[in-house]
């Protein structure tokens, strides 16, 4: 036997072990970034979106008003939910929210750092459409991220619509 | 030109169907284009140090795997040519809501790749017309294995959209978002398993020739067999590095733990490679050849199976809104379970439509404001004492008024929504308010 192999052997296998870590490393990282969170609630966007067309501002009432589009207020689900699918465990998870008068800690699924300045009613009103961000919600049963929401992806946009590329227009 | 992007696909068992398809013909071309490049790369570098170093076994290498990797006119078409047509037309259906990727695209991927194919067999014929090779033979077959190489490039840069589905609407209004790292990586990805590849099929090849099988001397065979050692060696080491990259440079959206173990299982099948040519001695007759090419054909498997969940993954909204569309576009109204009793039951007739008002439609209407739905005094008018024709619209509701959501369906017995209709229209036309 070649005196040199079990050096290159015990070489080549660090080599490759190294590597396996740090795929599983990766897969670690992706599996704790949680792109679909649990939910507190199971809203299922397909049935609202898809199903009853509703339109994106029927529940995030202030998208086209200001810089956060917002979660519904408990009273905007009971306005149909008093009444439709009450049998439900969901609605009747919901119902107790709302009669005990204790806000749905909804787990936030798009954050930005705090060094960028983003607002919604901008693009709501430069004509960007929902989907160009946020993907097909309508067919999310669970919502999940979708834009990498990094630099690169928000100044090539900016950059092919013709918007501002002015640093000051999201760093403040 | 047709424009295929605007071709909506028939079904999402079409589009799935699309996606295997792209599998099949994967598997089918890009053997065949490694090989070429793979192929030409080593019979252009040998015949370059056969000149160098005037050993006549480098040159007499060069032109014996150059004569096996230009397998002939009709297969090179049938397996090299015909199917990036069809990844073409499977693009632009996967794609259907863009044309991200125009003809003259794809007709420049494949007008190059034939620019460089029959270069490289003006590099292979020289050497069957002359006994001296002609002047610019190298830059020959240098030229044609740039231009395949090229071809390829492009063709990674189309392949990398599909797996970054955020990029469609920015390459709809600038070509240039069709570079990225990611597409990058997955070319030298490629590269290097087209080296590995070359490398198995040249140790398992083992410099026999047609001519003479077992006559050839020892000593050339097993050059040429350390040579397919080195290059299948050295291309299984640098696998790993770029496997990470493409995890890196993924989008988020296109990962998946199928993706992660696919690339785990492409690190121990190119471990596995690397121990079997440390473990065996490259010289010896009925070497490792065979299990090496198993091991890079399973690679090539589990790459192939690895950018097939990708793009399931960034693609699966849009397929399973394809599906949901196409269930509401068959579906009759989903039958809800009927509630035990009716509500209302054994009242009057108007005490029974009553119930089913307030019980049911009440959520969303009132007679005199808006709720979530419009105000009945305003709509309900609109049927002008057709009970009939409100029965219609509540077995089968819709959207009728923009400014409102679609009103769900709500899957009454008949006998609610004949006590509900006839309660309405009773109730406007006696000029009800709530």
């Amino acid at each position: 036997m070649n005196p040199r192999k079990p050096t290159i052997l015990i070489a080549v296998s660090g080599y490759f072990g190294l590597c396996l870590l740090l795929t599983a490393a990766l897969g670690y990282s992706w599996y704790r970034a949680g792109l679909a969170p649990d939910q507190p609630i199971a809203f299922p966007h397909t049935i609202h979106v898809t199903t009853l067309n509703l339109p994106c501002n029927f529940c995030h009432l202030f998208v086209d008003r200001s810089r956060h589009a917002g979660a519904p207020p408990l009273e905007t689900c009971m306005s149909c939910h008093r009444a439709i699918a009450t049998e439900r465990d969901e609605i009747k998870k919901l119902t107790r929210h709302y009669e005990e008068n204790r806000p749905v800690e909804w787990v936030r699924v798009y954050s930005l750092p705090e060094h960028v300045y983003f607002s919604h009613k901008r693009h709501v009103k430069a004509g960007v459409d929902c989907s160009e961000c946020h993907g097909k919600v309508g067919a999310m049963k669970k919502i999940r991220r979708v834009g990498s929401l990094t630099m690169g992806w928000c100044v090539s946009c900016h950059r092919v619509r013709g918007a501002p590329r002015d640093c000051a227009t999201c760093h403040k | 030109m047709p424009s295929w992007g605007n071709l909506q696909p028939l079904s999402t068992e079409f589009y799935t169907l699309l996606r295997y398809g792209l599998f099949l013909v994967l598997l089918v071309h890009l053997p065949v284009i490694g090989y070429l490049i793979g192929g030409s790369t080593v019979s252009l570098l040998m015949n370059f140090l056969g000149k160098e170093k005037g050993d006549p076994a480098f040159r007499r290498f060069s032109k014996e795997l150059m004569e096996t990797v230009l397998i002939g006119k009709p297969a090179l078409f049938m397996f090299g040519l015909i199917p990036l047509m069809l990844v073409w037309f499977v693009y632009a259906r996967i794609l259907f809501e863009a044309t991200p990727l125009p003809w003259p695209f794809w007709s420049a991927i494949l007008g190059i790749l034939v620019v460089g194919i029959v270069l490289l067999h003006l590099y292979r014929a020289a050497w069957d017309r002359a006994p001296d090779l002609p002047p610019f033979h190298i830059e020959t077959g240098i030229a044609g294995l740039l231009a395949v190489v090229l071809a390829f490039f492009l063709f990674s840069n189309g392949y990398g959209i599909l797996f970054d589905p955020e990029k469609l609407p920015l390459l709809q209004k600038q070509i240039r978002f069709l570079l990225s790292w990611n597409a990058v990586v997955k070319f030298l990805l490629f590269l290097a398993f087209f080296f590995g590849m070359t490398g198995g099929v040249i140790l398992f090849w083992g410099g026999r020739s047609r001519e003479e099988p077992s006559g050839t001397d020892a000593a050339y065979r097993g050059f040429v067999r350390d040579c397919g050692a080195t290059l299948a060696f050295l291309a299984a080491l640098s696998l790993p590095v770029f496997v990470l990259f493409d995890l890196i440079t993924l989008p988020a959206i296109a990962l998946s733990a199928v993706v992660f173990a696919t690339s785990a299982v492409v690190l121990l099948l190119s471990l596995g490679v690397c121990v079997i040519l440390s473990l065996a001695s490259g010289t010896e007759e009925g070497g490792p050849g065979a299990r090496v090419l198993a091991l890079y054909v399973l690679i090539f498997l589990a790459i192939l199976v690895h950018d097939h969940a990708a793009v399931g993954n960034a693609y699966q909204d849009r397929i399973a809104l394809l599906s949901m569309q196409a269930k509401a576009a068959e579906a009759e109204p989903a039958p809800q379970k009927p509630r035990e009793e009716p509500a209302g039951a054994g009242k009057t007739a108007e005490d029974r439509g009553k119930a089913v008002f307030e019980s049911v439609c009440a959520g969303c209407h009132r007679f005199d404001m808006k709720v979530v739905g419009p105000p009945l005094g305003e709509v309900v008018p609109k049927y002008g004492g057709d009970v009939e024709k409100l029965k219609d619209f509540l077995r089968n509701p819709g959207k009728v008024n923009p400014d409102y959501p679609s009103m769900p369906k709500l899957g009454l017995p008949e006998e609610e929504i004949d006590a509900v209709a006839r309660y309405l229209i009773d109730r406007i036309s006696r000029g009800g308010s709530s």
